[in-house]
């Protein structure tokens, strides 16, 4: 989507992210390193538990201390150009950035505005707080932002309760809440899992259209492969709290490398592909690992058809490179790409 | 779709609870505050006629030093309605800061907060409040900082589960993904969400208070005499119950309407 940035900034660096749940001793995230250049779309995509949204919280700062502990470093350049390692970093330094050099959008626009604000209320406030603007300023970017979200009648919006609004609308103000500030990274965790297909659809293009206007970079955590395939540069395929397969969009989709990707893709229903076609959907069998007593070796080998006893139980494939500038973790993705 | 929203939806106002209660209280207040003018009788002044029945002159009767019993019903709602709300205010500004950062922070500082609150509830009000009070003496002042502290725990228990639960919405983890702090979203979030709640507990608190009150000067250490306050009013009633039992009555009555008016106030659902 955006091969036609020559100059490839670097904006975030996640490297060797490991995140362990304090109350159970859980690692929800091992070894996670990826990074993000300005103005990039990256999907993060898996299953439930796999650790995509624990990823996003973490690069915002949300994994509240006492509740995990986080080793590893991400890596951020902010607005003022200063490399930011955001690991540890105290909490009113983390405050500036966020909101301010990251956004985020959650998944559930029923309830992530408070319900006794007015939408316009709640927009200012978020305006003023990173913006040291006159009254009447707030207000005319509040009512900007709206129009920008499509949001048909804004000044009506403006005055609106959250209540009185329906979930596309509050996911689009939201999304507005997140745009105020001009953020070089937005996280958006699986924003439109909650909505109609249609509403989706909608929303997703108007991301993409401000993504583009705003040279903003987006970390769209989802699970929908459709969306990732459609809105995404690049893709990290998720998978107990490892990347397992990472590289450009097309790629990864096309020609998946990685077991668990194929059979993610296979799982996939896709209209025109029926039973006659010979192509139904083939889950994946058995379950996502508990992540308190994962498997030994490669943590999918118990679901993999592709699995040898003896290596693949016994030893943990490291993320390698492997051609079309991906990466992959498996111990025989060369024996059994076709 | 509005008219159908205002048919369930509707707002205190809406509620015939809430309307009684604020007749009742409204009533209670205006009588209080116009006592100057509605009594008849200085309500301190001794008359020549003790323990006599109602009558023409006197409506409810004059007690054992022939004071009138109307006008010291009248005047003596200034001490309970002071003592209850001052309490109620008291008690929501000690409880409420508490149970916000309590419930906001979390973690040991909750812990140890809760068990605090815990220890002071699970000694029964009325006896702490007597205690207290024999210890400091009774005045005016002091029962407002008695009940006030009697009821804080209250308070601030309610607030800090409320906290808890607002804390983990999303609207809350959003601010927090804005950049707001701690101090501002328990302001501009937290503390918005709880109001409701608090507005209830402070009407039941008022009720709480004025009921305490009236027992603590029934058993001897409230507001000192000659001063009228209901609570006393009803102690020495009881004495020339068979006498005259307006003098015991008409004050109890007076205490149960108050009470029950700021219940009706604080139980309507919001």
């Amino acid at each position: 989507m955006n091969a036609d940035i020559a100059v490839q900034e670097k904006l975030l660096e996640v490297d060797g992210l490991s995140a362990t749940f304090r109350s159970n001793s859980v690692r929800a995230l091992r070894d996670v390193s990826f990074r993000i250049d300005a103005g990039e779309v990256v999907a993060l995509v898996g299953e439930s538990g796999s650790g995509k949204s624990t990823t996003g919280l973490a690069i915002m700062g949300l994994l509240e201390r006492g509740e995990a502990s986080l080793s590893g470093s991400i890596r951020l350049v902010r607005k003022s150009g200063e490399r930011a390692e955001l690991v540890g970093l105290a909490e009113n330094r983390m405050r500036s950035v966020r909101g301010n050099d990251v956004a985020m959008i959650f998944q559930e626009p029923m309830s992530s505005l408070d319900p006794i604000y007015s939408v316009g209320d709640q927009i200012a406030e978020a305006i003023a707080a990173h913006q040291d603007l006159p009254r009447a300023r707030v207000e005319d970017e509040a009512l900007r932002l709206l129009t920008i979200m499509a949001i048909p009648d804004p000044a009506k919006c403006f005055v609106s309760y959250p209540h009185q609004l329906s979930g596309g609308m509050r996911q689009r103000v939201m999304i507005a809440m997140a745009l105020s500030c001009r953020p070089r990274l937005l996280v958006a965790d699986e924003p439109t899992t909650a909505l109609d297909v249609t509403i989706q659809a909608q929303i997703i293009d108007q991301l993409g259209i401000l993504q583009r206007d705003a040279g903003m970079a987006v970390l769209f955590v989802t699970h929908d492969l459709g969306l990732a395939a459609d809105l995404a540069d690049r893709v990290l395929v998720m998978y107990a709290g490892q990347i397992v397969e990472a590289g450009p969009a097309d790629q990864v989709f096309s020609r998946p490398t990685m077991p668990y990707t194929a059979g993610l893709m296979r799982s996939r229903p896709r209209i025109g592909a029926g039973r006659a076609a010979g192509g139904q959907i083939q889950p994946i069998p058995g379950g996502v690992p508990d992540l308190a007593r994962l498997p030994t070796g490669c943590t999918f080998h118990p679901r993999c058809a592709h699995a040898v006893t003896g290596r693949c139980d016994v030893t943990l494939p490291a993320l390698e490179p492997a051609d079309g500038g991906r990466a992959v973790r498996c111990l025989r993705w060369r024996e059994i790409t076709p | 779709m509005r008219g159908v929203g205002k048919s369930w939806r509707r707002g205190p106002l809406g509620s015939p609870r809430f309307l009684v209660g604020l007749g009742m209280i409204g009533a209670v207040c205006l009588l209080s505050a116009l006592a100057d003018s509605l009594a008849r009788f200085d309500p301190t002044r001794s008359g020549v006629f003790p323990l006599s029945p109602p009558d023409a002159t006197h409506w409810l009767g004059t007690d054992e030093l022939g004071r009138d019993i109307v006008s010291r019903v009248l005047y003596g709602g200034r001490p309970s309605l002071l003592i209850g709300i001052g309490a109620a205010a008291l008690s929501t500004l000690i409880g409420v800061p508490i149970g916000l950062v309590a419930g906001y922070v979390g973690g040991r500082l909750d812990r140890l907060t809760m068990q605090l609150v815990n220890l002071l509830i699970s000694v029964p009000g009325l006896i702490l409040a007597l205690i207290i009070t024999a210890m400091i003496g009774p005045s005016l002042t002091n029962l407002v900082l008695v009940l006030g502290f009697v009821t804080w725990p209250r308070v601030a228990r309610l607030v800090r589960g409320q906290a808890l639960a607002i804390r983990e919405t999303v609207f809350v983890e959003a601010a927090r993904a804005a950049g707001g702090g701690a101090a501002w979203i328990v302001r501009m979030h937290i503390l918005p969400n709880t109001l409701a709640i608090i507005a209830t507990q402070f009407s039941l608190t008022v009720a709480y208070s004025i009921f305490t009150s009236a027992s603590l000067s029934f058993l001897g250490v409230g507001i000192p005499p000659p001063t009228p306050d209901w609570g006393g009013m009803v102690r020495s009633g009881l004495n020339y119950l068979a006498l005259n039992p307006t003098m015991a009555l008409a004050p109890s009555v007076a205490v149960a309407i108050t009470v029950l008016g700021f219940f009706f106030l604080g139980s309507t659902r919001k």
